[in-house]
């Protein structure tokens, strides 16, 4: 706030024009965001299964982002849910559980039905097919087909292998251990993130998740003051993931150092 | 959210229509800092820009590449900013946490403008009604032109023009304001 007269004479417009429109925001928000829209774009991106335009985010009176992942979630599966049925000529009484056919409840193990249990936890659920979204071979790209392992369990004809429920279990350990780490790092603890990031990286070295393991090192690094190794981690993260949808988390980072 | 239609324009088929990955990148941090001054709450800064994302999913096919993209975006942050802002539980903004925001922005310590005066433009920013808010923060921060603007915004060009000036007449009036409060409030 001004305390002086001299000050009462600044123009308006010239403060305004000297406002950046570019400010870095803030690293945290951007990988928050970006993890957000890796949950409920890579489904859309397929043209078979357009379910960004029934996300209900987007709509007035919509309430928290998880519930509202949620309920997109919960409209996707019903999405395969329908399908397999009418593919595999079963009647709607087979949505139920109890008296799914064989056929269907193979798939519900796989992708999980909106079950009650499945809405408890529908955000963690829902992050376990995004791994190609994290392969530095397959960089996150919604507007081009969408990656070959997440499309495939969308086509209502062909359920899953049983092969691909081992990889879906990994992926959501993977995925518990990075969501450890990243409570950590948003309640402002770098420290306990970085030993959650440890444990992923002895538990799954070259993890499907460890772009995005090594994005929140870097992020975490700079937050316990350790910036020698977090400038030499971001180099290497960008050598090593060049076109990484996480490097403008990682660039705010380094970013930030003082 | 109901946006409203997109101006769209059939593009050369030789200019390349960025992906959402790439505006991303590229643009996140005007998205947010653009809500930021439209008057979103810091809490509900990720929820809003996630919304804005969404839209511009479902929408990047209407862009047309040759045409600027900035205010394109700014168009989707402020229509989803609009719906944010009608939600009755969402009409009051919290400026006390924005001003936090603000000071607190590492960016304030750029020589252009100090940190108080980044407050004192901020806060009175915030004071103009957002349609007026817009133009001026489309035109005095991002350098657009009116007719772009008016383009970006849907709205008529002679409207675009009375906004700007209005805006420029309340941003004044909302800084003589403050400058005089913190007068009032000064250790004498």
């Amino acid at each position: 706030m001004p305390r002086d007269d001299e000050k009462a004479d600044r123009d308006p417009l010239a403060l305004l024009r000297a406002l950046r429109s570019d400010m870095p925001a803030p690293a945290v928000a951007a990988r928050n965001v970006l993890d957000r829209l890796l949950l409920t774009i890579p489904g859309g991106a397929s043209e078979s299964t357009p379910e960004i335009i029934r996300e209900p985010s987007a709509l007035p009176g919509a309430g928290s982002n998880d519930w509202r992942s949620g309920v997109a979630l919960v409209a996707r599966r019903w999405t395969w849910a329908v399908g397999l049925t009418l593919a595999g000529g079963v009647t709607g009484g087979a949505l139920h559980a109890a008296f799914a056919p064989e056929r269907v409840r193979v798939v519900y193990v796989e992708r999980p039905s909106p079950t009650l249990p499945a809405l408890r936890d529908a955000r963690e659920e829902a992050r376990t097919p995004t791994p190609a979204s994290q392969s530095p071979e397959a960089p996150f790209s919604p507007m081009k087909t969408a990656p070959s392992t997440l499309s495939e369990p969308h086509s209502p004809s062909e359920p899953q292998a049983n092969g691909s429920a081992a990889t879906d279990s990994a992926l959501a350990k993977e995925r518990a251990l990075l969501d450890a780490a990243r409570r950590a790092l948003g309640s402002d603890d770098p420290t306990a993130c970085l030993t959650e990031l440890a444990k992923h990286a002895r538990a799954f070295p070259a993890g499907n998740l460890a772009e995005e393991r090594e994005a929140m090192t870097v992020n975490a690094l700079v937050g316990v003051g350790r910036y020698s190794e977090a400038r030499q981690k971001a180099e290497v993260f960008a050598r090593r993931y060049p076109h990484s949808f996480l490097a403008p988390s990682v660039e705010a980072a380094i970013a930030a150092i003082p | 959210m109901h946006p409203r239609s997109v101006p769209t324009a059939p593009s050369p088929p030789n200019v390349a229509r960025p992906e959402l990955a790439d505006i991303f990148r590229s643009e996140f941090s005007y998205i947010w800092n653009t809500l930021a001054r439209l008057g979103i709450r810091s809490a509900d800064l990720e929820d809003v820009a996630h919304d804005v994302f969404c839209q511009l999913h479902r929408q990047l096919s209407a862009y047309d590449p040759t045409r600027p993209l900035r205010p394109w975006l700014f168009g989707f942050a402020f229509r989803v900013a609009s719906d944010y802002r009608r939600r009755a539980r969402n009409r009051l903004e919290l400026s006390g946490l924005d001003v936090e925001r603000a000071a607190k922005d590492p960016a304030a310590d750029d020589q252009l403008i100090s940190a108080e005066e980044r407050w004192l433009i901020e806060s009175a920013l915030r004071s103009v009604p957002l349609e007026r808010r817009a133009i001026l923060m489309l035109h005095e921060i991002d350098g657009e032109s009116i007719p772009t603007i008016a383009a970006a915004l849907d709205i008529p060009l002679n409207t675009a023009y009375s906004r700007l000036r209005l805006a420029r007449a309340d941003l004044a009036a909302a800084v003589r304001k403050l400058e005089a409060k913190g007068r009032d409030h000064a250790p004498r």
